[in-house]
């Protein structure tokens, strides 16, 4: 191996293992029992969640994820593709999405639990409401970028209007599409927990919320853990989904 | 109906709607209080002719063929495609445009954008589809890249998709928006001579050819007739027959003095001859 890339290879990580290591030190010498070391805080890691708390709190938050943002998604992309082909939806539905866009989604969960109560529909709607918009938004740009002669060739070759959307447009906007997706993913994530936080039953956001009030420091550290890695994989799954299947959105 | 061969269209004369294709008095202008980009411009095109419109560049070219294309509605006047004035896009035509990068689909594999024009074609069976697919890749000579993404081909490979996707579609006219416009001389070249290849193996009574290119020689060397347009407004300005021997080779035809005759003639009419001659004080052409 030569100089450069063990440099290289070794250099990232220097600070996360250094601050690992101080936040063992600190933990073990402090006496706070806000920061239990690291190591109190693994041994929770493997106590709570191998498999308690995956199969009771973990899976029902993914669930919610997964069902808040596939819905958020299809509504986006339906939404988007049809403000890009139609003038008058367009027209109809302008100000008041841009009104909804600004809203910040977190401020609409007291809102949502108003009209959904407690329940997963409340949950599920706000994640999707938070993913909504950065896919709608990013669709329409895409689809209205279409270049113009690949739409002509298919008038040339008698597609009609909807066909042309279906095999032009929407291809085109793909690439648009997915980096909406992609803005999406932390957004769900965000919505997920924050749903949890209100009268929960389950899920990671109320394994956070339950473990802090009643002073399991290292619980409540595990779930920021899970949470962090949750958003990691999750990203790194979809960058390589995306790499692998749009090689060919330089060509647009 | 088919003209007799030898029967000539006359210029300008405007009335004569038999050929396959006749253009009449097309005026466009983009929007109210701009100038006209074509003002009054009408010829014919006869069954299995190969016409080249040329013109300077921004002279309404493209915008001339988008109108014949039924992709562009004119101001006034009217498009001809045999016997029927146009209303959209006709069905007998295909078109290939300057910029593969542009009209090629990235996200298909040569061989479904070669497809692509038969999605719609319930007359044909799978089978009969496949063949019309395979035989225009071989064609243009892209056999053994079907499963290639355009984007993994070279400049030239990828307008010869274009030119057998177009082809793929069988129309009775094909219309060229410069097409090796964006590809380097000696691609062009071989281009050029796929494009006749496919005229002889069509016949005489096959396909119509109508090209838009600021490129005298490549007009010169292709079709059997020239039609050069004015500056903008456009009109046409002359219309003449290109009496080259067939077959035509490039480097027999290009230096044949025939070829050199309608060089001379053609750039005098687009007055670029009176520039160099001003500029390096030389004899004025005879009027």
């Amino acid at each position: 191996m030569s100089r450069t890339t063990f440099v290289n290879r070794v250099l990232p990580w220097i600070l996360p293992l250094t601050l690992l290591g101080l936040w063992e030190y600190f933990g073990r010498v402090g006496d706070s029992i806000y920061l239990p070391p690291l190591s109190e805080v693994l041994t929770a890691m493997r106590e709570d969640w191998l498999f308690d708390h995956a199969q009771s709190d973990l899976l029902p938050s993914l669930r919610r994820f997964a069902v808040g943002y596939l819905a958020g998604s299809v509504l986006g992309i339906l939404l988007g593709m049809a403000i890009a082909s139609s003038r008058r939806v367009a027209q109809y539905t302008g100000p008041t999405l841009e009104f909804l866009r600004a809203l910040p989604a977190v401020a609409v969960l007291p809102v949502a639990v108003l009209i959904f109560g407690l329940g997963d529909g409340m949950r599920i709607s706000i994640i999707a409401f938070g993913v909504l918009f950065p896919v709608l938004v990013n669709t329409a740009t895409g689809a209205r970028n279409t270049r113009q002669e690949r739409i002509d060739v298919a008038r040339m070759y008698g597609l009609s209007r909807f066909e042309i959307v279906r095999r032009v447009i929407f291809p085109s906007a793909i690439p648009m599409i997915s980096a909406g997706l992609r803005v999406g993913l932390p957004i769900a994530l965000i919505m997920m927990v924050v749903s949890e936080l209100v009268g929960g039953q389950n899920g990671i956001g109320f394994y956070l919320t339950t473990t802090q009030s009643i002073f399991d420091i290292s619980g409540m550290f595990t779930a920021l853990i899970i949470l962090g890695l949750l958003g990691n994989i999750i990203n790194a799954v979809y960058t390589r989904l995306e790499t692998r299947s749009l090689h060919w959105a330089s060509q647009l | 109906m088919r003209r007799r061969a030898g029967e000539r269209h006359v210029a300008g004369d405007g009335g004569d709607r038999t050929g396959i294709l006749h253009v009449e008095e097309l005026r466009k202008r983009y929007a109210p209080d701009t100038p006209l980009v074509c003002d009054g411009l009408s010829f014919n095109v006869n069954q299995g002719e190969f016409v080249a419109i040329i013109g300077p560049s921004g002279c309404g070219k493209s915008t001339l063929l988008r109108m014949i294309a039924g992709i562009l509605s004119p101001t006034s006047g009217d498009v001809w495609v045999g016997g029927r004035r146009i209303d959209g896009p006709p069905p007998e035509m295909a078109l290939v445009f300057q910029d593969y990068t542009r009209s090629l689909y990235p996200w298909l594999t040569v061989e479904r954008n070669v497809r692509f024009p038969l999605a719609k074609r319930r007359d044909l069976d799978k089978a009969e589809k496949a063949e019309r697919v395979a035989e225009a890749i071989r064609t243009v000579g892209l056999t053994g890249f079907e499963k290639y993404s355009p984007g993994q081909l070279s400049g030239g490979m990828q307008q010869r998709v274009a030119i057998a996707r177009a082809l793929a579609f069988q129309p009775q006219i094909l219309l060229l928006d410069e097409p090796f416009a964006s590809v380097d001389a000696l691609t062009k070249e071989g281009l050029e001579d796929t494009l006749l290849d496919v005229r002889d193996r069509l016949g005489a009574s096959g396909n119509t050819m109508l090209m838009v290119t600021h490129d005298i020689d490549e007009a010169i060397y292709l079709a059997d007739r020239i039609v050069v347009l004015s500056k903008p407004p456009c009109v046409v300005a002359e219309e003449l027959s290109v009496d080259l021997p067939v077959p035509r080779t490039q480097v027999e035809s290009r230096s044949h003095p025939e070829f050199l005759r309608i060089r001379a003639y053609v750039h005098d009419v687009m007055g670029l001859t009176d520039q160099r001659r001003r500029t390096h004080g030389g004899p004025q052409p005879s009027a």
